[in-house]
């Protein structure tokens, strides 16, 4: 298993048959060899420098005035990234967000949808509520102490204050 | 093993439906009261947890544990599975029963390892202070 699965037929023919950039993250995303680099590279221990290795080796391809014939690899890699997560996940969708070449016309535009939904993903939440004891009832006979709660090593309170 | 990017104690959280934004909501330090024993309403421990390679088919037990003034220790567990980079338990705890001055100490615990802490102190507040609290405001001086 490697990152070359992005390089598939079936992939090139999904990227090159879908328009906009919305739909297309969203068929790569179903796509098996997307989500297999995608499991991969989570448990690769050195997944920077495979990414880094990928971009570069193909980015000796890259020919003024000619379409960027890896376009569908880095479109699909823009999505198997998305949810990982690592520095260079987010350099690489950053940067190629960034891009705006006539060679490459929508990876740009795939990575930025990317970064959009990875900024959505990037932190879940588990909350949770737990009781100690009942809270005192607003009509309880007795009187509740006043609390004051405070933050701050600093906290000077208005009592202080007006003593000085 | 996942990595403790933070562990605070406040008194409100507030999670951003849009933008996923956490703000958190008066820092507990300090708690005085007039009298003991007393309630302290509401806390809430945030742990912000950020995933490690093979963190994604992992379960976690995220567990508060806090230790009141008079040695009592109360535990409550999250249970929590990596479904993005980073992961935050957001454990509410309602109703902390304050009954003497001294140190409230949170601790976060993942999978039963102790991880952080972090601790309140509880002080008694001189009733003098508040019967000389003048009730009208202070006039200017001229």
């Amino acid at each position: 298993m490697s990152l070359f699965e992005l390089d598939s037929e079936e992939i090139a023919q999904v990227v090159f048959t879908v328009a906009t950039p919305k739909a297309l993250c969203a068929i790569l995303r179903t796509q098996r060899d997307v989500k297999s680099v995608r499991q991969y590279l989570w448990e690769s221990t050195d997944a920077r420098r495979e990414i880094e290795e990928f971009i570069r080796e193909r980015l000796i391809a890259l020919r003024p005035k000619t379409y960027f014939p890896h376009e569908p690899a880095f479109c699909a890699l823009a999505v198997a990234l998305e949810s990982l997560p690592t520095p260079a996940a987010e350099v690489f969708l950053s940067e190629l967000s960034a891009l705006q070449i006539a060679e490459m016309p929508l990876s740009s535009r795939v990575a930025s949808q990317c970064l959009q939904r990875r900024w959505e993903l990037v932190t879940s939440n588990t909350p949770a509520v737990f009781k100690v004891a009942p809270l005192p009832q607003p009509n309880a006979p007795s009187q509740p102490p006043y609390l004051r709660i405070s933050a701050g090593v600093s906290y000077a309170p208005p009592i202080l204050k007006d003593a000085a | 093993m996942a990595r403790l990017e933070f562990f605070v104690v406040s008194e409100s959280v507030s999670v951003d439906q849009q933008t996923n934004r956490l703000s958190l909501f008066n820092i507990i330090e300090q708690v005085a009261s007039t009298k003991f024993p007393s309630v302290l309403p509401a806390a809430v421990a945030v742990s912000m947890w950020m995933a490690e390679a093979g963190d994604d088919v992992r379960d976690f037990q995220c567990t508060l544990r806090f230790t009141l003034p008079n040695g009592n220790r109360h535990e409550f567990a999250s249970n929590f599975k990596f479904r993005a980079r980073r992961h935050r338990v957001i454990q509410r705890v309602e109703g902390f029963p304050l009954n003497e001055p001294g140190v409230l100490r949170f601790e976060v615990l993942l999978n039963g390892e102790y991880v952080a802490s972090h601790e309140v102190d509880i002080s008694r507040i001189d009733t003098k202070d508040q019967e000389t609290t003048p009730d009208k405001k202070p006039t200017p001086e001229t």
